[in-house]
């Protein structure tokens, strides 16, 4: 089983390594996506120093958002996960890999570039951590949210404003306490960590479980 | 209780028993709205507070509460399909859609048109307000999965764990929402408890509620008909075709 | 007598708030009704030609 996990594993890793274009989409739009936030305030220092956690943390969602597209599609349309099925891999391994991958192409390069770029916004340095923790937290989540949006819309012919309409009200929550709670580092309180820690251990067992669901029913 | 779902889940025996009540339905929604708009904009007294623009509350308050309902209803019939498999709770499920939609539109419409006049802003990013056009955004997304994918048998359950998903996620959305509001609006506009509601103004709240209900059934009873007899007339199509 | 018509309808003066607020949900549901009930009779009618 655990080698079985590290091949595939491995297969997805080096699907997103070989693919360029998959790799960096995530991480490009997400620079992009930052650039957008000082030009489009008009120079005002004051105003970019306060929004600068949100603006992280939207191009976050963005940046998430637009790799979901990619993420079942390629093996649903070459008949990869077909061929997955008929030979009898459990799910959980293909949809764990699948997450993992995910996340360490879109969340992690996030994740480790987020002080540098709260720097760059000119947030205040008492924030890096904060920020770097609710990341940490939130990011996974945004992945494990839309992987089952993403498997629902497999096969549609309208599939990025149906993935896009349907995943943002799910991110909400998220992108809510993960503001907050990088505000409320600063002042000690811990509140917003535990209750997004919360949702993870509940969405980490649920969510690949209705992801499985879903995948097996467009399968067959 | 699958007995009794098994006798009324044929379409046929369902229509026989819906059209009844389609008419009976139809009517009382008539009546009740019409008694209901006459109670609340003639009959019923003006607020000491908020004068005449209380009237508002009696279209505001129903509509928020069956767009509630509404999103209930698929939710449950979303859960029936995807336990029994009976195409018919789906139909019921994707025929209450627009009608959620235009509930929905109804109370943020009217809530703003409320709000101008009692707080002087149309939009404020209250927790209620806000979840509420959340609910009316989950309802958009239910309609364009329910018709970009027609009526394939992956749209379909599609369009059931989408509700599934949903009616979990909006309590968290609510109660995130909420949270985020307490943070940060300490000194809300809007007053907790409100205006203290008297008899003489829940009788016209109650009929408009009751007509809405009415008008809830007869709408989607009509859509289920539709979509029905639209099947039934492609079958009946394509076997002379094939004869 | 038309002073007592036009009192009701300006309302303290708020009459288009409450006016438009009961106009656009009730237009609303009226022509959904509407709408639904022209499909069903021309469903309803094409099922009398084909089995007539």
């Amino acid at each position: 089983m655990t080698r079985l996990f590290i091949l595939l594993l491995s297969r997805e890793v080096k699907g997103y390594l070989f693919n360029t274009n998959k790799s960096w989409f995530a991480l490009g739009f997400f620079l992009l996506c930052i650039l957008i936030f000082p030009l489009s305030l008009g120079g005002s220092e004051d105003l970019l120093k306060k929004i600068s956690i949100s603006s992280i943390w939207i191009c976050a969602l963005f940046a998430n958002l637009i790799s979901l597209e990619s993420l079942f599609k390629e093996d649903y349309k070459n008949g990869t996960l077909l061929q997955y099925h008929i030979n009898r891999i459990p799910f959980f391994i293909i949809v764990f890999t699948k997450f993992i991958c995910h996340w360490l192409f879109t969340g992690f390069p996030i994740i480790i570039l987020s002080p540098l770029f709260l720097i760059f916004l000119s947030g205040s340095y008492e924030n890096i951590l904060g920020l770097f923790y609710s990341l940490l937290i939130g990011t996974p989540l945004f992945s494990l949210i839309g992987m089952p949006i993403s498997a629902l819309t497999l096969g549609s012919a309208a599939r990025g404003p149906i993935l896009v309409f349907l995943t943002i009200p799910f991110f909400l929550p998220i992108i809510i306490f993960g503001v907050l709670s990088v505000n409320s580092f600063s002042s000690g309180s811990f509140s917003e960590y535990y209750l997004l820690c919360a949702i993870l251990s509940i969405g980490i067992i649920f969510l690949p479980y209705i992801t499985i669901k879903i995948l097996k029913e467009s399968l067959e | 209780m699958i007995k009794y779902f098994h006798k009324f889940a044929n379409p046929v025996r369902f229509l026989k028993l819906a059209i009844p009540i389609k008419k009976i339905s139809g009517i009382a929604a008539f009546f009740t709205i019409f008694i209901g708009l006459i109670f609340a904009l003639l009959l019923s007294p003006p607020d000491y507070q908020q004068k005449e623009t209380v009237r508002i509350m009696y279209i505001h308050v129903p509509s928020a509460w069956m767009s509630l309902m509404t999103y209930g209803f698929i939710f449950l019939s979303s859960v029936f399909f995807l336990i029994w498999r009976f195409p018919l709770f789906l139909i019921l499920a994707k025929e209450s859609v627009p009608i959620g939609i235009i509930f929905t539109f109804s109370a943020l419409i009217s809530g703003a048109l409320w709000g101008k006049p009692t707080w002087g802003t149309y939009w404020v990013w209250d927790a209620r307000l806000t979840s509420f056009l959340i609910l009316f955004f989950i309802f958009l997304g239910l309609k364009l999965i329910k018709d970009t994918f027609s009526n394939s048998s992956k749209g379909n359950y599609t369009f059931a764990y989408l509700s599934l998903v949903g009616g979990f996620n909006l309590p968290i959305i609510k109660f995130s929402v909420d949270w985020w509001n307490t943070l940060h609006q300490p000194a809300s506009i809007i007053r907790t408890g409100g205006i203290s509601v008297s008899n003489e103004m829940l009788a016209p709240l109650f009929l408009m509620a009751l007509g809405l209900f009415f008008l809830f059934i007869y709408i989607l009873l009509v859509s289920v008909e539709i979509n029905i007899k639209e099947k039934s007339l492609i079958n009946f199509r394509d076997s002379l075709k094939n004869n | 007598m038309i002073q007592n018509i036009l009192d009701f309808i300006s309302m303290d003066g708020n009459g288009f708030y409450i006016w438009i607020s009961y106009f656009i949900p009730l237009t609303l549901f009226f022509s959904l009704v509407l709408v639904r009930k022209i499909k069903l009779n021309k469903i309803l009618k094409k099922i009398k030609k084909n089995e007539l």
